[in-house]
Formats: C-alpha cells, structure tokens, sequence
C-alpha cells in the first residue's frame, strides 16, 4: 500500500514537470492588452522555447490569458470559455485592469478584481505588462506547476458555489 | 451649396465654413431635413447620437452627414425634452442609423419608434439604472457599489 501511494505521488510528480513544459495558451484578447501579444510569440522573445504556444480553441488549452480589462458582456463569456476548458487549466491576469481595475476603476461597466470570479494563478502587474514580464508570468507559472501549487481549477471546483454567486452578484443570472 | 440647403431646408444655420455647416431644426422636422439632406448629395451617415443637456431638461440629438462629392459634413441638430423622450426612426433614410439607434436607447433611454431593436440590450446586459451616458448617472458611485475593489495599502516613498 505504502509502495503504490509512493509510485502515485512521484507519478503526479513527473507528469506536473513534464506538463509545465507544454502549456498551450488560449490568449482572450478584451482589450488593448492584445498588443504586447505579437512580440512575446514571435521570433524576437519567442515564448515557443518555453513550450508556451497560442492555441485557438477553448478545449484544448491549458493557459486562460486573459489581457485585459473585464466588463460585464465579456465576464459572461470568459466564464463560459473557462467551463469549457478540461483540467488541469490555468488562469493568467494580465495587466493592471485584472488585479484592481487599472484606470477603468470609475467605470459602470468594468468589474475591478478578476479572482471574485475566476480563480488566477498568476497576475502579471503592469499597464502595459512588456513582453519580458509576460515571459516573467510564464515562467512563475512553470515554476508554480513545477512545484504543484498552481491548484487554481481545483480551487475553483471546490468553492464552486462562492465564484458562482460573485458571477450570480454581477451578471444576474 | 449653402444655397442650395437654405432652399431646402426649414431651420437656422448656425455656422457655415468651406468643409462644414451647422444646422439647427425644430424637432418635428428633423428626419424631412436629413431626407432632403441626402438628395444633396449627403449620402453618408457618420454619426447619429445624443448629448444631454441638465440645466434644459432636454436632449439634443445629433446627426453627421457627409457628402463625398462637395466634401462638406453638414450637422444636423434638434432638441427634445427629456421626460419620455422618443424619436422617429431615420433608418429609412440611412440605414446604418440602426444600432446608433440601439445605442440611443441603452445610452440615453431615447426610445425610437420604428427601430425593432429599439430598448434591447447590445452591450449593457441585465442593466437596472438610469442608462450610463446621462449626465445625473454618477459612474464612480455605481462602480463602488457593485463592484468590489481590492483592498491594497498604497504607500509613497
């Protein structure tokens, strides 16, 4: 028993650093935020050497990046793309607007934090983030699967009920 | 060409330049002014919204029509009052006038009879309030009431 509990826990280990090395990124672009994008994949910073390459479809992918700020029409359809997404999934907030509002903090339509709704794992400051601080987030989130704490779908799963009635407080479902 | 729009049209002209004239109708005559507008060559619709005005208790709505072959942009203004305020459609005239409609009715709460889509939500989903572009809506009051802001201790070196 203790032989196989042993094999379980270092073959959750070895799958966690095997995955961290091919993240693939579904990048949801509400914003301005989509710029700095380009530069990070492409040849100059070139994010594919850390195995993190843009994916277009929501149930293939494992990194939710989500670049920008969030108003209410928006939260409702990154909700429905992160359900859609299989675990183990990933949140990145990108930008200042994801962590508290940024410079729409004043706005009626803009919600102000991110994580009432969506469980983040990493926040990536900055208005507008460089493509050395996206590389920077990435490689936190490596490191973070790495060391099996990046627990933010598990997180989401087992306090279903509190994301829900945040979601249920601004969308009114 | 200011000549020609005299002629036509029953309203005052405010402001009259090689590339730009203002005009200014009576409520009731706003959509006969853009229709005889458009047989002068004013055959683009580039803006159609509203402005609020508090102190008047009225809005005034706005429309910009351009024409390609004068290059001149004539604007188009009248003024409604503000309690129930509602408006002919002029999308028979230009039809991209529509979702400026749909915005007219979500922005403002200007109803426009004949806009199916009038009063529908575009972007706003599930709003309750006064709509978000009238000047006595206070924008950071509602922010703070239904959205949550981090709680961060900001310190200055």
């Amino acid at each position: 028993m203790e032989l196989q509990e042993t094999l379980e826990e270092g073959y959750v280990e070895i799958l966690d650093h095997l995955r961290k090395r091919s993240l693939w990124m579904l990048h949801y672009c509400t914003a301005c935020g989509a710029v700095e994008l380009p530069p990070t994949i492409t040849s100059r910073f070139d994010a594919e050497r850390f195995g993190i390459a843009p994916f277009v479809t929501s149930r293939q992918s494992d990194i939710l990046l989500v670049t920008g700020y969030i108003n209410i029409k928006t939260l409702k359809r990154l909700v429905t793309v992160y359900e859609q997404m299989l675990p183990p999934k990933y949140v990145i907030g990108f930008g200042s607007c994801t962590i508290n509002g940024g410079i729409y903090w004043d706005s009626y339509a803009v919600v102000k934090r991110l994580d009432l709704y969506l469980p983040v794992d990493v926040y990536i400051a900055g208005c507008m983030p460089t493509p050395m601080a996206v590389l920077e987030g990435f490689r936190t989130l490596m490191k973070l699967i790495d060391e099996g704490k990046a627990n933010g779908w598990r997180k989401y799963i087992e306090n279903y009920d509190y994301y829900k009635a945040n979601q249920r407080k601004v969308l009114k479902w | 060409m200011v000549e020609e729009i005299k002629k036509v049209i029953k309203g005052e002209i405010l402001e009259k330049s090689p590339q730009r004239i203002i005009i200014k109708v009576k409520n009731d005559s706003f959509s006969s002014t853009l229709n005889a507008l458009k047989g002068l060559s004013f055959k683009r619709l580039t803006l159609f919204t509203a402005v609020d005005f508090v102190k008047d208790n009225q809005f005034e709505l706005v429309a910009l029509v351009y024409s390609n072959e004068n290059k001149i942009l004539a604007i188009v203004k009248t003024r409604i009052p503000k309690e129930n305020p509602e408006i002919e459609t002029i999308t028979n005239i230009y039809p991209n006038a529509f979702k400026y409609e749909v915005e007219l009715g979500e922005m403002f709460g200007i109803k426009v009879i004949g806009n199916p889509d009038s009063m529908k939500p575009f972007l706003l989903e599930g709003w309750e309030d006064l709509p978000p572009l009238r000047k006595d809506f206070d924008s950071i009051k509602y922010a703070t009431e239904h959205y949550e802001a981090r709680n961060v201790e900001v310190k200055y070196d």
